[in-house]
This record gives C-alpha cells, structure tokens and sequence, in this order.
C-alpha cells in the first residue's frame, strides 16, 4: 500500500516487537496480517468530504474496526493479535500526585 | 522557577559510592548539597560514614529507596525543599540521593517526574553509577539490578583502579551502556575529568558528551540510537512518547534525547523517560554544538531499532498528512 511511509514494514515490525509470530503482506486494498488462524486487514480511508483520513481495520468474518491515527490501529491491532495485552499509559510530568507526598 | 538538580547515585553494594560521595562533598564547587542517604538492613550504618555534619544529610532507614520506601523519599525531598524555601536550614542547590546497592533508579527518577511538588522544584540531574574495577565485571555479569544501574547511568565511576586495571570493567560497561562518560577514582578521587562540578553538571544535552552507540544487544539490554536529520513535529515525538509507554511499558528502561521541533528548531528539546514514566520537556536556549540533529539514545530490553524508527516515521508521516499547507 503506497504511503509515506512503509505500511507494511511498520505492521511487520510491531508483531516482532510484541513477539506475534505473524506474516505481512501487502496488497493493493491494504496491508493483510496473518497470526495463526486470524488475519486482519489494515487499510487507510482516504479523506472524504466531511469526514477526516482515517484507518480501518477488517476481518474476514467482516467485522470492522475504526482508528483515527497510527497509535490507534498499533493498540488495536496488538489487541485482536493478543488479547490479553494490557497497554501501558504514558504519564509525562507531574499529571498525578504520588502517594505520601505533599 | 529554577529547578534544582537532582543527582542520583547509584551502585552495587560495595562498589565506593559512599566514598565518592564523600569526594564530591568535599569539591567547593560541590558544597552547597544536600544529601539524601538510604539505608538497607536492620542497623543503618551509610549515613555514619558520609562525612557531611550538617542538617542537610538525611538517612532514609527502613528498606530500598527504591521500593518501600518512595512515599518517604518523597516526603523526605519535599520537607527539605520546605525548610530551604524557608531558611531554616543551610542553603543548598543541589540535592544527591545516595541509593542502596540493591536500588534500581528507575523509580526514583520516575519519582522526580511525576510527583507535583517535586517535578515544580527539582529536575533530574544526573545518575552517577559506582563500579568496582576489582569485581564490578563479575558482578555485572551475574547481578540484574547492577546491570540496570550501569544502563541507566549518564556518568560511571570506575572504582578502586589502584587495585584493578579499569579495562576489564570499563568494557564491561560499555557493552550496557556506550553513552556514558567513565572515568576512574581511586579513593573516591576522579582521575581524569576535570573540574568535578562540570563532569557531573556540565548544560550539554544529557548522555552526548561520548559518541553515539551503535546499536547493540547485551545480556538482554540493548542500546541504539534513533536519529533525524530534520526537524520532527511536536505532535509526532508526544504520540511517540504515547506508542512507547503503551507497547514497552517497563522494558523501556530509559530514553534520553535532544529533539529538533520543527515548531522550535532553534531550541532544542530534552527528553527523557524511564519506563511509562516521561519527565516535563525541557527546552535548551540553543544547541549544545554544532550538531542539530534529533538524536534518540534507547535503553531497553528486547525493544527492536527498526520498530521505534518504523513507528517514528509513520507518525511524522501522519502528522504531516493533518497539517495543510506543508
């Protein structure tokens, strides 16, 4: 799939990175990734009047999931490929107060 | 306000930190500190030999500043910066916390960043590590948290030269942790880094004053750079910051970087986090050197290169696709 950036590398990369043993191949809808018996299509919706570019994400049983933005189709891709995956939250600077302190 | 520096100094048990720390209260330019000394085991005894007879040494008793003991250290650092605030103790500006031998940092540095009161007064200076040259090569090898300690470090103190040559421990550490400046002491004395004071608090970017690692894998630890000849929107390094706390969480030991904003290419930006844990963007008034490019140092384990890079590109790529006119 012909973006920016490498669509295919990037979803090949992150199973490596999460430890899915998982095969990625890239087509001219999307970019398919097969993990066992799943397989997940991960395409971009190009920019439509009145509606922002986005990410779609497909079964083939035809269940559809929607992601605004790459860390949107990471988390949820890594979610349907290992669904006990937790995701960790960022916390940058002083968002909370630690316990004890004043 | 101006943000005090917090150091913290860290290494295995028996490995001179205590006598290093006495060297450097001893630097003039060092003595305006305040120290914070943990202790571990039931009889404490550290603070006893840190020669700093004043009310700016602190014993921390009880258990692992690490663990058990946060709460405490962060009511510990906040009653200090109290009585500073209100003179009623000596001035300091400066504070070092002396950890355990068994302390991993990452949570005292995380401490720094998320506790309010704190991360408005203090800032994370550098973390010192201690390394015996007599066993610190044994000791790296068969011990985790020493491992960590040498990772996560921005300065090594090679100890006891004058027992051990510092080639064996000074590869040993290089193989975790290629950023670091090292330098030798015998007695707690560095033998070749200048002024004190400016190795440890020198105002370049943290973690660049060594050339930039190759990537490399050690014993599960492994250290890469990322690095961008331009400029990176803010919004892509924050989604960056977002993908890393959510996919690594505690493998990312640490991150440390200067960043080219495109928003800001003539000040650079700071980073650094440990684990999901990310401190306040600092911003430089200008670049260190000549070298403006955005220069990433990743401390981690089993965290790929080629993904972090994948997934920064993506990111740029997207940002870019939302910002119309570019």
């Amino acid at each position: 799939m012909k973006l920016g950036f490498d669509l295919e590398a990037l979803l090949s990369q992150s199973c490596a990175q999460w430890g899915i043993a998982a095969r990625v191949e890239s087509g001219s809808e999307g970019v398919d990734v097969h993990a066992g018996a799943l397989t997940i299509r991960v395409s971009r919706i190009v920019s439509a009047e009145g509606k922002r570019p986005g990410w779609v994400l497909r079964a083939p049983s035809g269940q559809v999931w929607e992601a605004r933005a790459v860390p949107g189709v990471l988390l949820r891709l890594r979610g349907l490929l290992e669904p006990k995956f937790e995701p960790g939250r960022a916390l940058v600077g002083a968002r909370y107060v630690a316990e004890g302190s004043q | 306000m101006n943000r005090l520096p917090v150091h913290v100094l860290t290494g295995f048990l028996g490995s001179g930190k205590t006598t290093f720390l006495n060297q450097l209260l001893k630097d003039e330019a060092l003595e305006q500190s305040a120290v914070v000394v943990n202790e571990f085991g039931d009889i404490s005894i550290d603070h006893l030999l840190v020669e700093h007879s004043d009310d700016r040494l602190i014993e921390l008793p009880g258990g692992c500043v690490c663990c058990a003991v946060r709460g405490d250290l962060a009511e510990t650092l906040a009653a200090l910066l109290h009585a500073r605030e209100a003179g009623r103790c000596q001035a300091f500006d400066r504070i070092v916390i002396e950890t355990t031998g068994v302390a991993e940092p990452v949570p005292i540095v995380n401490l720094l960043a998320t506790d309010a009161f704190l991360s408005e007064r203090t800032r994370l200076g550098r973390v010192i590590a201690t390394v015996d040259a007599v066993n610190g090569p044994q000791t790296l090898s068969r011990y985790v948290s020493a491992r960590r300690q040498v990772a996560l470090a921005d300065r090594i103190v090679v100890s006891k030269t004058d027992l051990a040559p510092i080639a064996p421990a000074a590869a040993e550490v290089a193989r975790f942790n290629p950023t670091a400046s090292v330098v030798s002491a015998v007695s707690g004395r560095l033998a070749s880094a200048g002024r004190l004071v400016d190795w440890l608090e020198e105002q370049a970017s943290p973690g660049f004053s060594v050339p930039l690692p190759d990537s490399h894998d050690h014993q599960g630890i492994s250290t890469f750079t990322v690095v961008r000849e331009t400029p990176v929107p803010g919004a892509a390094l924050a989604l960056l910051i977002e993908v890393l706390a959510q996919h690594l969480g505690a493998r990312l030991l640490r991150v440390k970087g200067i960043v080219a904003l495109r928003e800001s290419p003539e000040s650079p930006a700071l980073l650094q986090g440990a684990q999901h844990v990310f401190h306040p963007i600092d911003f430089l008034p200008q670049w260190p050197d000549t070298d403006t490019r955005t220069r990433l140092v990743f401390i981690g384990e089993g965290i790929e290169q080629r993904w972090v890079e994948a997934v920064l590109d993506a990111l740029v790529w997207e940002v870019d696709q939302q910002s119309p006119g570019r």
